[in-house]
């Protein structure tokens, strides 16, 4: 039995060697499709270097559909020294977020165009300080995210007790909010956000803050809002709607904002929770 | 040498030893790696902005972004307020100013026999900021509502708009 296991695993081993070996065959015998990319460079171990776009030549024919693909083949085969960020290359880490052709977005989750005599443009998320390359210095995006304070606050001691309750209806109201990956794609396609990104705290952020604000279980609710009563941290929105126009994942940044805004103007209040979330406390 | 670079480098001798003679027992290989914990630093914080000037970092460039309706349609509304306000400060420092009243300058405009297809074109350019403030400004009383604001309803919503005011200018200049 295990002979035949051997065997049985051999033969796919060899077709899969085989098919493989017809696959490059085919690479080559289809005519090229030169692709040519423009990235944004900079070096920071060199004192006088100046940021600079460098073009680089591949193969489409040879190369995964996805622009993340390009990337890792670029430096895999070109230009070791071709630094970016990416991990899960299927759009839920966030990793990858870059300008594309003007538009920012996941290089994991974003076709290549496929129009070869077009050269595609990629720069790191705009208006933010370079680290290396395509890498942007998100720190201070991460701080804003720490200042809204993203996590269940209750005014009881009940935190780890037992499980809260949620209507099912409460729950829905953090759909399109909850799956944000904060890749700062929005946040970095506002201007508002460009022009004032040290105290307007930006499409991103702002969603997240909203999330608390409307989730049932959460008790925080007047003091999140009154941390955001300022002309700066909601007001500089100015409904430009790029942050929902470019969001990778479909979500609606500019519309929680717009919620946040009625909330704090008065012209909607948070609902009573639907079920009592301590409703398990003396279960 | 520091002691902690010692520290560090004694393991990797041992390792060496090992496979120099192979006469010591294979245990002698193990690295002796003590764990301890250590309570996190706190990072001092320091500006953003000051923090990423000192490293002489350059900051990415935001013109690449991609002509798109709804901040292409944003900008126009700023600029239409900003030409409104150029009209209320000339002609409010005009009627201060200058001899005249302004029917004056009407008048000799008239005058010029400029024809008037090319007359009809600059009306509508002087009108359409306020055409066009107007009724977008009434589409951010509705986004400020929280209506129209996914993506399909602002881009429709945008030309809508902006057939809108083009109509209403054509019509208000005529």
């Amino acid at each position: 039995m295990n002979v035949l296991k051997f065997t049985k695993n051999s033969v796919s081993l060899l077709r899969g060697f085989h098919v493989s070996a017809i696959n490059a065959a085919e690479a080559q015998s289809k005519p090229k499709r030169l692709k040519k990319f423009a990235i944004y460079r900079w070096n920071p171990d060199d004192a006088k270097s100046e940021p600079k776009i460098q073009e680089f030549e591949i193969d489409l024919n040879d190369c995964a559909p996805m622009v993340l693909d390009a990337l890792i083949k670029i430096k895999n085969e070109i230009d070791p020294t071709l630094t970016f960020r990416r991990s899960c290359r299927e759009g839920i880490c966030g990793s990858c977020a870059m300008s594309i052709e003007g538009v920012n977005t996941l290089a994991c989750i974003c076709k290549i165009n496929t129009d070869t005599s077009k050269t595609s443009k990629i720069y790191p998320l705009p208006h933010m300080y370079v680290v290396k390359d395509l890498v942007p210095d998100l720190t201070h995006f991460y701080e804003q995210y720490r200042s809204i304070k993203p996590w269940l606050q209750r005014k009881d001691e009940s935190i780890g007790k037992f499980q809260y309750l949620q209507d099912v209806k409460d729950r829905e109201k953090l759909d399109g909010l909850y799956e944000c990956i904060l890749c700062a794609c929005c946040s970095t396609s506002c201007p508002s956000y460009w022009w004032n990104g040290n105290k307007y705290l930006g499409p991103a952020v702002l969603m997240q803050a909203y999330r608390w604000i409307i989730d049932s279980r959460d008790e925080a609710t007047k003091e999140r809002l009154d941390s955001l009563r300022d002309a700066y941290s909601v007001f500089k929105c100015h409904t430009i709607m790029n942050c929902s126009r470019t969001c990778p994942k479909g979500l609606n940044p500019g519309r929680a904002v717009a919620e946040i805004k009625k909330h704090l103007a008065g012209l909607t209040k948070k609902a009573a929770p639907k079920l009592n979330p301590v409703g398990l406390a003396n279960a | 040498m520091s002691l902690s670079r010692i520290l560090r480098l004694a393991p990797r001798c041992q390792f060496g030893k090992t496979f120099n003679n192979g006469q010591l027992g294979m245990l002698q290989a193990i690295r002796p790696v003590t764990l301890r914990v250590e309570q996190a630093k706190p990072i001092p914080i320091r500006d953003h902005d000051e923090k990423n000037m000192n490293l002489k970092r350059p900051m990415t460039p935001f013109m690449i972004i991609a002509p798109q309706v709804q901040w292409l349609l944003s900008f126009t509304h700023r600029i239409s307020g900003v030409a409104m306000a150029a009209y209320l400060v000339s002609f409010g420092i005009g009627t201060l100013v200058l001899p005249q009243d302004i029917s004056t300058y009407i008048a000799a405009v008239d005058a010029m026999n400029i024809p008037s297809p090319i007359l009809y074109a600059a009306r509508v350019l002087m009108v359409w900021p306020f055409t066009y403030h107007g009724v977008n400004g009434i589409r951010h009383l509705i986004w400020d509502m929280g209506k129209l604001l996914n993506i399909k309803q602002v881009v429709f919503s945008g030309y809508l708009i902006l057939g809108l005011s083009i109509v209403l200018a054509l019509g208000l200049a005529s």
